[in-house]
C-alpha cells in the first residue's frame, strides 16, 4: 500500500524529486525570512541605542521607548 | 467615510498591519496545501495518458503562474518607485523579487521531472522553457543589482528600471506556446472553453494554486517587514515598536 503510493506507478523518482525539492527550497525560504528578521530586529536594536536621548525623551515623556 | 490608503504607503504604518496579515495568510497557505496535496496524491485518479507523474502539475501550474504574476507585481511596484518616489513601493518590489525567484527555479525543476518521463527529455531550449529561465534571470539580476548599490534609494530606482524593461519577457513566456508551435503544449486550462480535464483533478491545481498565491503573500509580507527594519533603523517610530522589546522575537 505505502510502497505502491510511494513508487507511483513507476513514476516515483520524477514525483518526488518535484515535490522534494519544492518542500526543501520552500523550507530554505522560510527559515532564511525567519533568520533575516531576527537579524534586522538585533540591528534595530543597536541602532536605537544610537538615536539621541534628547530626541527621545522629547517624544517619549514616559520613557517607554 | 473616505478609506485613507495613502495612509499605508508610509512603512510606519503599513510594518504593524502587514504583521496583522501574516499570520492568516501563513495559515491559509498550510491549510490549502493540505487540501491540495491530498487531493492531488491521494483523491485524484492515475491518469490515463501520463499515468502518476501528471501529479507534478500539482506544482508546475501554480509556481509558473506564481513566477509571471509576482514578476508583474514586482514591476507594478517598482513603477510606482519611480514614479511617485514612494518608499514602501520600492520595499515591497524587494521583498518580491526573492519569493519570485523561487517559484521561477521550482516552476523550472518541476518542469525538467515532468518532460523527462512524458517528453522523453529534462530540457529542451523550447520557447516557453527558454523565456521561463529569463525570467529566472531578471529575477537573479534584480536581486543582485540591490546588492551591488549601496545607497538604497539609488538601488530601487536601478532595480525598478530593470524590473520594468524586464516585464516585456512576461508576455512572451505567456504567449509563447501560441506564437511558437514549440514542445511545451499549450495551456490545459482556460477560461473560454470547457475543461480538458477531471473535475477533482481541477480541485487539486485549484487547492494548489490558492495555496501558492496565500504562500506568496504571506512570504512578502514576512520579508517586507524586515526589509522595513532594515531600512528604517534609527528612526525614532521603529524604537516605539513593541517588537523591539520582546525576547528572542
Amino acid at each position: 500500500m505505502m510502497g505502491d503510493f510511494l513508487a507511483m506507478g513507476g513514476y516515483g523518482w520524477y514525483v518526488w524529486m518535484s515535490y522534494g525539492v519544492t518542500a526543501l527550497v520552500l523550507i530554505g525560504e522560510i527559515l532564511a525570512v525567519r533568520a533575516r528578521r531576527v537579524r534586522s530586529l538585533v540591528e534595530a536594536r543597536l541602532a536605537e541605542a544610537e538615536i539621541p536621548v534628547t530626541t527621545r525623551s522629547a517624544l517619549d515623556p514616559r520613557g517607554l521607548a | 467615510m473616505t478609506p485613507h490608503w495613502y495612509r499605508y504607503s508610509s512603512p510606519a504604518t503599513f510594518y504593524p498591519l502587514a504583521g496583522r496579515m501574516l499570520p492568516w495568510f501563513a495559515g491559509a497557505a498550510a491549510l490549502l496545501a493540505l487540501a491540495g496535496l491530498y487531493v492531488g496524491l491521494i483523491v485524484a485518479p492515475t491518469d490515463a495518458q501520463q499515468g502518476d507523474a501528471y501529479r507534478i502539475i500539482f506544482i508546475h501550474v501554480p509556481t509558473a503562474w506564481m513566477s509571471m504574476f509576482i514578476y508583474l507585481v514586482m514591476a507594478f511596484w517598482s513603477a510606482l518607485a519611480l514614479g511617485f518616489n514612494t518608499r514602501l513601493s520600492a520595499m515591497m518590489a524587494q521583498a518580491l523579487a526573492p519569493t519570485g525567484a523561487l517559484m521561477t527555479f521550482i516552476a523550472l525543476w518541476t518542469g525538467a521531472f515532468w518532460g523527462r518521463p512524458t517528453w522523453g527529455t529534462y530540457w529542451a531550449w523550447d520557447a516557453r522553457m527558454t523565456s521561463e529561465l529569463i525570467l529566472l534571470f531578471l529575477y537573479l539580476g534584480v536581486i543582485a543589482l540591490r546588492n551591488a548599490i549601496d545607497d538604497p534609494r539609488r538601488g530601487d530606482k536601478a532595480c525598478a528600471v530593470l524590473a520594468l524593461v524586464g516585464a516585456v519577457n512576461v508576455p512572451i513566456i505567456y504567449f509563447s506556446v501560441k506564437w511558437w508551435n514549440t514542445l511545451h503544449q499549450g495551456s490545459t486550462i482556460s477560461m473560454t472553453a470547457a475543461p480538458r480535464m477531471a473535475a477533482i483533478m481541477l480541485v487539486g491545481l485549484v487547492l494548489m494554486s490558492l495555496a501558492a498565491w496565500a504562500y506568496a503573500i504571506a512570504m512578502t509580507l514576512a520579508r517586507v517587514r524586515a526589509v522595513i527594519l532594515e531600512r528604517e533603523r534609527g528612526a525614532v517610530w521603529i524604537s516605539y515598536l513593541p517588537d523591539l522589546r520582546l525576547q528572542g522575537a
